[in-house]
């Protein structure tokens, strides 16, 4: 068979091929990404693009848990201490009760009680990130609010929940009526009303009665707060599966779309030889040549 | 035979080795040529009753129409790969990144209603979702809009390609009458460029050709459709068809487009109805099915206001389109108040914004077998399987388009070292011969010397 050397077709054609692996393997080297358009593996293609799609649900799972997480901590501490003054309150009427205290224990007992009242208004009335803890979803109005009439609870029995993670909600707002009233027939601040005249007075059936229905508001803050704090340890466990799907997420990213830099930089020397070797063998094949040997 | 004859005859040698020397020079010369056959003189013996010596009588070229016709029939599809591969590489680039691309404004526009259903209240959340309302929809718009213009550039190249084979078509008709009309004359360059025009003209589409006796050839295309016939061409037709004004090739009058299947020709017709097509399909479902699911959610919710939801999406009547035309609901982008967040209308309730954020997971494209991020990665997958598929096609064909152009030089191609060769052996020749008509000439001058002296 004739042979005959095409400089055009042969040559270039090899220097090409060559040419186009150097500049992918640098390509991959430099950018240390393997993946540059989807046809170079589309699976990987569309394996990275639905685990960056996995990566943003859980990156936003972690931001939900996060405020969430600040959220719960301003409902238990503030249940805390709406605990404490109940408790505070308890022992202050307790010692009010009966005919052992004179007139001046009666009004500081009353006085602190008053005391107590308006900081449980306070904690009731708490704001956190712009909204109301313990207003349910009524959005920016007080929860309670006192009026010519008494106390009043203005805000709704719905709460407000975020997603933590697939499925999982986690409430943030509470609904304080059902902490300070419950199925009773006054909320704890008219209760607290009630014993500051009561303790003043001595009205020791009024002082009992009020007892009664502070020792159920007590009861009803301590499961409000324990369901917190139920709450708190659940959500601490989302937290910890979703950063263990973030990085098993991040790792498949990167076994879909991220370059083995020792193979890429193996694989661009490989090419960097081979382009020579094309290179070489045009150029070594153009210079040979019969003619040179006629003179 | 007398030494008059004798020098007449070295002449005509010498002649014949100058004309063997023109042909090397002409083989060298188009040594890079396309399409150039490689020639040889034709040397024929001269009886020594006709005076002896040679005599050059013409030229004949290397060719193998059996390899030639291999090639026309091997460039189609190699062609029609390459062109499917070069208005993919585009589209594919469209695409964008991971992450960067839809699926990025997807997810931006989950995690501003997620944002919201902390604080439905926040102006800056409300700010934000109708924000990324406007950018995702925008991104909709953006890839719509280069899939059109994939398209519309697929249907540019369409009628340049036809021009391109009208204007070979009528390079090729007059080929056919000079070489009729050649009358003896030497016609191998013209069926070099005959050779040449046909090569590139299967490139474009497939062709069909049948030699004629005086050296011209007939080509037809598509199911038989005339072409050349003898001196004429019969150029192709391009016209605008339909609302989309895309082109449509015709061939006397008749619309053949659909016959049109391989060479570049083909590929980017294939490009342009069926494949971009395609995406545009994929991608106006998923945006039809992404504003559907969020504006049945939206309207089911309650605005700032505690008024009803509205569409938060404005679409089209039909599906086809939807990602063209995709934009946010004016007066929520005017007024963030509009964006419902509630689902029972107090205020502070993020119902509503919280069942959009959640669609992120939801199964609702695709008549409800993927999530919208996963319909836009079928849509990357089935681009990169594409245009994966073709230029692996394209490569198999190479090497059997290059196997054959090889035994085509292998017949017709010029071999410098070959040509060195037949240099020095011409050379040699017409040394040899000019020193033979010397000792013939010095014969006769030694001749003329007896005859003047006597």
């Amino acid at each position: 068979m004739r042979l005959t050397f095409n400089t055009v077709r042969d040559g270039l054609e090899a220097i090409d091929a060559a040419a186009e692996q150097l500049q992918s393997a640098q390509w991959q080297v430099s950018t240390g990404r393997r993946v540059r358009i989807p046809s170079d593996d589309p699976a990987a293609s569309q394996s990275a693009i639905n685990t960056q799609g996995e990566i943003g649900a859980l990156d936003a799972y972690t931001r939900t848990a996060n405020t969430a997480d600040a959220h719960l901590s301003a409902l238990d501490s503030t249940l805390g201490d709406v605990v404490d003054k109940l408790t505070q309150a308890l022992t202050t009427a307790t010692g009010a009760h009966g005919n052992t205290a004179d007139q001046t224990s009666r009004d500081a007992a009353s006085a602190t009680l008053a005391g107590i009242r308006d900081a449980v208004a306070d904690d009731i009335n708490s704001r956190f990130d712009g909204g109301y803890l313990f207003g349910g979803t009524a959005g920016n109005t007080i929860p309670y609010a006192k009026g010519a009439g008494g106390w009043t609870y203005q805000g709704n029995s719905a709460s407000r929940s975020v997603e933590v993670s697939r499925g999982r909600s986690v409430a943030f707002t509470m609904n304080g009526e059902e902490i300070l009233k419950g199925s009773d027939s006054t909320d704890v601040l008219t209760t607290l009303d009630g014993l500051v005249n009561a303790v003043k007075t001595g009205d020791n059936a009024a002082i009992g009665s009020g007892l009664d229905a502070l020792q159920r508001a007590f009861t009803r803050a301590v499961r409000a707060q324990s369901l917190v704090g139920a709450d708190e340890a659940a959500l601490g466990d989302a937290k910890d599966r979703i950063n263990e799907l973030r990085l098993g997420a991040g790792e498949r990213l990167s076994n879909a779309q991220d370059a083995n830099l020792a193979d890429a930089i193996t694989k661009m020397s490989q090419a960097e030889t081979t382009y020579r070797a094309a290179l070489g063998a045009v150029g070594t094949a153009e210079k040979v040549s019969l003619l040179d040997y006629l003179r | 035979m007398g030494l008059f004859t004798t020098l007449s005859s070295a002449s005509r040698a010498l002649d014949a080795q100058r004309f063997g020397l023109e042909i090397t020079g002409q083989n060298i010369a188009n040594l890079n040529t396309d399409g150039y056959a490689r020639r040889s003189p034709i040397l024929v013996e001269q009886s020594m009753h006709d005076g002896g010596g040679v005599q050059a009588t013409g030229v004949s070229a290397a060719r193998d129409a059996f390899i030639e016709a291999r090639l026309r029939g091997e460039l189609p599809a190699q062609a029609r790969d390459g062109a499917i591969v070069d208005s993919l590489a585009v589209v594919q680039t469209s695409l964008g990144q991971p992450g960067k691309s839809i699926d990025g404004s997807l997810t931006a526009f989950f995690d501003a209603f997620s944002a919201l259903s902390l604080n439905p209240q926040s102006a800056v959340a409300r700010d934000g979702v109708v924000l990324q309302g406007r950018l995702v929809a925008r991104a909709f718009n953006d890839m719509a809009g280069r899939l059109a213009d994939s398209r519309s550039a697929a249907d540019s190249q369409v009628r340049g390609i036809a021009g391109q084979v009208n204007a070979l078509a009528a390079r090729i008709a007059t080929l056919n009458a000079q070489i009729g009309g050649a009358n003896g004359a030497d016609v191998e360059p013209l069926k070099d460029e005959q050779g040449a025009a046909l090569k590139q003209l299967a490139a474009l589409t497939p062709i069909t050709v049948v030699a004629g006796e005086t050296g011209g050839v007939d080509v037809s295309i598509g199911s038989g459709r005339a072409l050349v016939v003898g001196g004429n061409d019969y150029a192709l037709g391009v016209s605008s068809t339909g609302i989309s004004g895309l082109a449509a090739i015709t061939s006397g009058g008749v619309d053949i487009t659909a016959e049109l299947s391989g060479g570049k020709l083909g590929g980017v017709l294939e490009v342009r109805d069926a494949l971009v097509p395609a995406y545009q399909t994929s991608l106006d479902q998923l945006a039809s099915d992404f504003a559907s699911a969020v504006n049945a959610a939206h309207a089911s919710g309650y605005d700032a206001n505690g008024d009803p939801g509205q569409s938060f999406f404005t679409t089209p009547a039909t599906v086809a389109g939807t990602a063209a035309a995709l934009t946010m609901n004016t007066a929520i982008a005017a007024d963030p108040s509009l964006v419902a967040a509630s689902g029972t209308g107090s205020a502070g309730d993020n119902q509503a914004a919280t069942s959009i954020s959640q669609l992120r997971d939801a199964m609702a494209a695709g008549g409800g077998t993927s999530t919208f991020t996963e319909a836009w990665s079928q849509i990357v997958y089935r681009v990169g399987t594409d245009a994966q598929s073709a230029e692996q096609d394209q490569q198999s064909r190479q090497d059997v388009v290059s196997a054959i152009s090889h035994l085509r030089d292998a017949v017709s191609g010029v071999s410098l070292d070959e040509e060195a060769g037949y240099m020095l052996r011409y050379q040699r020749a017409y040394e040899a011969n000019a020193k033979f008509f010397g000792v013939v000439n010095q014969a006769l001058d030694t001749l003329m010397s007896l005859v003047g002296g006597a």
